[in-house]
């Protein structure tokens, strides 16, 4: 295990476990004997790099008064090392997340969390995932050989389990982001989640009915997570924008990020990018369970909101309108041409106006600019 | 471009139809057509419903129950179609080390109908591709089992690139996904389906239930004639069979452009006789650009002067003749030696090609596969090529 940070001081607290695999030994390209049937899966560039990034955000941006950050523990799995740049303490390697790492860091990241039921568990992994009748998630040493008896999953965890388990968990806030493919292979159209280990075994009595679980998936069940070899995945950049900005509600004078307020914010951001050209279709869902209301984030000021604002049908506005967003006598935000208008303001009551030169040609009628995002129509 | 698709005897509306002529679409767009269409357009006028109805279900046919196969032997009757014999174990590796490109035809062939896609169909033809540019690569001798070896297959195809083209680079913008491939999940599940099942040593006796499913085929093929023989009507009154032909040929003729100005029709089996009539007697003002007849009987039914165009005059003398119709600019007609339902033309029409086409199945199963198979499809690719961009 990886711990790159931790602070005793800090009670209830946030607590992070975040898991990204790129490096498979057993699957195509990888390094070790290659399995006989790798599900036709190899090695992934993406899952690295989106892992680091999510740790470092938590690290960095992170802010709950009600339970600030109290330790990041991080397993990477890369053909190249990899470090985590913690403020303060410089840059750390971290562990590859082969089954046995992942157990140890996920039993003392569950013993962390277990102090206290203020506390908020983050649990996110992303890499290779298989489903049938429940989620496994691949480690980096999945497929080795030996074993005795000999088993397939032996390095797979089952997600679905696990996730059920941690209704032993006394904490009320826990978060789970898991960006993995959820595809259902010909191959394991018999394959029992029995099979797959579970990070801790589920009971069924006296387990924690108060706890705000939700699951943020990015894909949908026999559908595909997809990221740019290079890049940060789609779903974790969505994830963290809309942690960021418009995943959040307005709570008296504050604006946060809840159970309630995120999952939103996170679909309509990645239904949003798949009109984009070339952008592979990506469909993820929200699950889990919640009865109340669990904050991760709190924001300094008003969060970004995304607006898509059109013209009425009939209407034509031309080259030299632009669009304004005005409080009072201030204009707050522009966005030139005669539309549609796509552009991100912070959350507020606006005049929505289309202008040409100093003339009003257009007014929204509604103007209330509130998260996840602002549709709205220019006549 | 428009392709009409003619069906031939014994086809049936039903799920495993449409499911079938999907799967045919996409091979027929994504490999047959490949860089011949700007827009391929494939249409199935379907008209098997006009087709024979034994009024008894089939009664006089012994065994009457030819279409309840269990799963097992579907598969066997479905390879059966594709090789004469293969192993127990590792059945596939074993096809492969025999004819590499006729293995791949078998995985594909075995894939279920309802998985179709674009991307199945394209990377059939670039399988079949790899494998007829890599008869026998040195992987296929070190690989131990059939997952392996469709592994292999996977790795060695998509890191392919054939002679002339481009070489790819790893580019920045790739996206990857973090699961499966559709289409190589798609073979496995197809290859999946062979587990278990006995194997067959060639020469073995066919099975009994293939010699039940062809007696009740042959039934209901000899139906269809009949029928099409006794209904088809004149010029002046096309029958019901030819006039929903000629609607889709004609429908092909109106969706011509400048960009796909040409018209091809694809005839399977007695589909073949079907628009030869109607292209040489209903409809001699119909242009088509390539005929092709594919495990067809046109040469045989114009020697029992079965044809409304048929001239008993000819032929006259030895090495006679008949014309082929001036309304089709091309002809090709493909038939396997195998396939008994097939025959040649050559020497019964002029201006026709002949092209023998080896399904590698056996007698019972030649009939039917030509057009699951990739390694047909990039063969029709290239015949179509020589005649629309010669």
């Amino acid at each position: 295990m990886t711990v790159v940070f931790e602070r005793d001081d800090v009670q209830p607290g946030t607590h992070v476990l975040a898991i990204g695999i790129g490096l498979y030994d057993h699957l195509i390209g990888g390094p070790e004997t290659m399995l006989d049937n790798p599900f036709g899966l190899g090695q992934l560039g993406s899952p690295p790099i989106s892992a680091k990034r999510f740790a470092e955000w938590m690290l960095t941006d992170l802010h709950n008064p009600a339970a600030e950050l109290a330790s990041v523990d991080v397993l990477i799995s890369s053909p190249d090392q990899v470090t985590i740049d913690v403020p303060g303490e410089g840059s750390k390697q971290v562990a590859p997340a082969t089954l046995a790492n992942i157990q140890e860091a996920f039993d003392g990241w569950l013993a962390r969390v277990n102090t206290d039921n203020g506390n908020v568990a983050v649990f996110y992994h992303c890499g290779h995932g298989l489903e049938s009748t429940d989620l496994a998630l691949l480690a980096q040493d999945f497929g080795a050989p030996g074993g005795d008896p000999p088993r397939l999953w032996r390095n797979a965890y089952n997600f679905h389990r696990t996730h059920l388990g941690l209704r032993r968990c006394i904490a009320d806030g826990q978060f789970f982001f898991v960006d993995a493919c959820r595809q259902v292979s010909a191959d394991l159209l018999e394959f029992d989640g029995g099979d797959v280990t579970s990070l801790i075994e589920p009971k069924l009595r006296r387990t924690n009915t108060d706890r705000n679980a939700p699951i943020f998936y990015a894909s949908a069940r026999d559908s595909k997570a997809f990221a740019k070899t290079d890049e940060v995945s789609r779903f974790t950049a969505a994830l963290l924008t809309s942690i960021e900005g418009n995943g959040a509600d307005r709570v008296g004078a504050q604006w946060k990020v809840s159970n309630e307020s995120l999952p939103s914010a996170v679909l309509k951001r990645i239904q949003r990018g798949n009109a984009q050209p070339d952008v592979p279709v990506q469909i993820p869902t929200c699950d889990g369970e919640y009865s109340s209301t669990s904050f991760l984030h709190v924001l300094d000021g008003a969060p970004s909101v995304p607006v898509f604002v059109g013209s009425a049908a009939a209407q034509a506005f031309p080259q030299s309108a632009r669009l304004e967003f005005r409080r009072g006598q201030g204009v707050v935000a522009t966005s030139p041409g005669p539309g549609p208008w796509e552009l991100e303001v912070a959350a507020a009551v606006y005049d929505i106006l289309a202008v040409d030169d100093a003339d009003v040609i257009g007014t929204d009628a509604n103007g209330w600019v509130m998260p996840a995002e602002y549709e709205g129509t220019v006549a | 471009m428009p392709l009409v698709f003619v069906h031939g005897v014994n086809v049936r509306d039903g799920d495993r139809y449409r499911e079938g002529v999907r799967s045919q679409r996409e091979l027929f767009a994504r490999a047959g057509l490949r860089g011949l269409a700007e827009d391929p357009v494939v249409t199935h006028p379907y008209w098997g419903g006009l087709a024979a109805n034994p009024r008894w279900n089939n009664a006089s046919v012994p065994d009457g129950d030819y279409e309840s196969f269990g799963a097992e032997d579907d598969v066997a009757a479905t390879l059966e179609e594709s090789v004469s014999s293969w192993p127990r174990d590792n059945p596939i590796i074993a096809i492969a080390r025999e004819d590499f490109p006729n293995a791949v035809d078998v995985l594909w062939t075995l894939v279920p109908e309802e998985e179709a896609s674009p991307e199945l169909a394209e990377m059939g033809a670039r399988t079949v591709a790899y494998a007829e540019a890599n008869r026998n690569p040195v992987w296929l001798q070190s690989v131990a089992n059939d997952q392996q070896f469709l592994t292999q297959l996977q790795i060695n195809v998509e890191a392919w690139q054939p002679t002339g083209a481009a070489a790819g680079t790893a580019s920045d913008d790739a996206w990857e996904s973090f699961g499966l491939s559709d289409v190589w999940d798609s073979v496995r599940e197809g290859a999946r389906r062979l587990a278990g099942l006995p194997g067959r040593a060639a020469g073995a006796a066919v099975v009994a239930v293939s010699r039940s499913k062809v007696h009740g085929h042959v039934a209901r093929f000899m139906g269809d004639i009949f029928v099409y023989l006794d209904k088809r009507g004149d010029r002046a009154q096309p029958g019901p069979i030819p006039r929903n032909v000629i609607d889709a040929i004609e429908s092909a003729d109106a969706a011509r452009t400048p960009n796909d100005p040409h018209v091809v029709v694809v005839c399977h089996s007695m589909g073949g006789n079907i628009v030869y009539d109607v292209l040489s007697h209903y409809r001699p003002d119909l242009a088509v650009d390539v005929f092709v007849t594919v495990g067809s009987q046109v040469g045989m039914f114009e020697e029992f002067k079965v044809f409304h165009n048929s001239d008993d005059a000819v032929p006259a003398q030895r090495g006679d003749r008949v014309a082929k119709p001036a309304n089709i600019a091309h002809w090709v007609n493909v038939f396997d030696k195998q396939d008994i339902l097939s025959f040649a033309t050559g020497r019964v029409f002029t201006d026709v090609t002949d092209f023998e086409y080896s399904t590698g199945a056996s007698v019972l199963g030649a009939h039917t596969s030509y057009f699951k198979r990739p390694s047909f499809h990039r063969r029709l690719n290239e015949r179509l090529t020589e005649k629309l961009q010669p």
